[in-house]
């Protein structure tokens, strides 16, 4: 006879959250699993390299659950968490300007302790897949800090414009307005390499 | 839906059209613009081709993946700084003790109790004393959905009704808000305010323009 399990639903992230706060190790991990993706591709490509991404994450997270007096639930755990992620990215990035490391994170850095990117078959793909990452970096750095963590939010963080505006504080009017000149402006500088 | 109200069509729509943010009212009015405005389609090619759905470019350009022991180790300064051990026996043995400690000091005090009082701290009532006074009335019961309302926040979010009694209750008066910037919203409405409050796309927050 075969036995059929019902699927496990996941557990609301408010209860996980919960469950962290409360001490719950094992809730927290869940959480971390659940967001840690979106988190760590936002603040990648706010700061353009591994470590200081990972930096951001940790100090994100740190603050997304014992901040939570600025959360209560008043959008989803991940709107929440994107934004101060986000944050705390943007700190960091300031931080490392004034100590006139700029020029050193503009490059991508190869991560020497374990970080790896998608196995590629053809060097010569690979090759064209970083000079294009370097190239959206340098594209993104260039553009307007609210401009630029709009873009990131919504696109790399996967939030709705409704998310967006959430994390921001701002309407969607302006989601939106900040979506299309931040794109006009990319597709200017990367001219020819995006293609549709 | 005439050609004049195409004409309109502020361009960052494109954004939104182009991510599948608009409504199908809303994509019907962008598709009949673009059909009228050809030269648009390179500004809706830089949306599309630097949009979350262009799933070429963002798998090329995926930020590298970490190490399992790089996550572990994020993790592992996250988890003391966020989840407080669990109290043991000892610890609720004194919790007990301070909470008893409180009350016995709390109800030796004489004279009436601080912590008694009839309505929640801090609501002032706002009723107009003179007309000059009138307040703006800056959302309906139906317009409010409040989702969370910590203690704290109580004396600021009042609108509508009060709720243990009669008399009306605002958010705020005249002199308490500046209006720093107002944006357009999805459907393009503002800054325009509208004539009539109660039509039916009137945008949910509207006062009347001073006389």
């Amino acid at each position: 006879m075969r036995h059929v399990t019902a699927p496990t639903l996941p557990e609301r992230d408010d209860h996980l959250v919960a469950r962290a706060t409360r001490g719950d190790r094992h809730a927290l991990e869940d959480l971390f699993r659940r967001y840690r993706d979106p988190a760590y591709r936002v603040a990648y490509r706010l700061l353009g390299n591994t470590d200081d991404a990972l930096d951001a994450v940790q100090d994100g997270f740190i603050k997304a659950l014992t901040h939570l007096r600025g959360f209560e639930y008043r959008c989803s755990f991940k709107t929440w968490l994107l934004r101060v992620v986000s944050n705390a990215a943007l700190d960091l990035g300031r931080q490392r300007r004034r100590r006139d490391e700029l020029s050193a994170a503009v490059t991508e850095r190869t991560t020497p302790d374990g970080g790896s990117t998608p196995d590629h078959a053809d060097p010569g793909r690979e090759a064209e897949e970083n000079d294009l990452r370097r190239a959206l970096s340098e594209a993104l750095r260039l553009l307007p800090e609210a401009q630029r963590r709009t873009f990131v939010l919504h696109v790399d963080g996967g939030l709705s414009y409704r998310e967006v505006a959430e994390a921001m504080g701002i309407s969607i009017g302006t989601v939106m307005s900040r979506l299309f000149y931040a794109r006009q402006k990319l597709k200017g500088m990367l001219a020819s390499r995006v293609q549709v | 839906m005439n050609a004049r109200r195409f004409d309109d069509l502020p361009p960052d729509w494109l954004a939104a059209y182009a991510d599948g943010e608009l409504t199908p009212t809303e994509r019907a009015r962008v598709e009949g613009w673009l059909a009228q405005n050809p030269d648009a389609n390179e500004l809706l090619d830089a949306q599309e081709s630097l949009g979350p759905r262009n799933g070429e470019l963002w798998d090329a350009v995926c930020p590298p993946t970490p190490s399992l022991r790089q996550w572990d180790h994020t993790f592992n300064q996250i988890a003391p700084r966020t989840v407080q051990p669990r109290r043991g026996w000892t610890g609720w043995i004194g919790s007990v003790g301070l909470v008893a400690t409180a009350a016995t000091l709390l109800f030796a005090l004489p004279g009436p109790q601080p912590c008694c009082v009839d309505a929640p701290p801090d609501i002032r009532d706002l009723s107009p004393s003179t007309p000059e006074e009138e307040p703006y009335l800056m959302a309906s019961t139906e317009d409010v959905r409040i989702i969370s309302l910590p203690e704290a926040a109580a004396s600021l979010l009042i609108v509508g009704e009060h709720p243990m009694g009669d008399g009306l209750l605002v958010l705020a008066d005249r002199g308490e808000i500046a209006f720093l910037g107002v944006g357009n919203d999805l459907a393009g409405r503002f800054p325009a305010l509208p004539d009539d409050p109660n039509a039916e796309d009137a945008p949910m927050i509207w006062a009347p323009r001073d006389e």
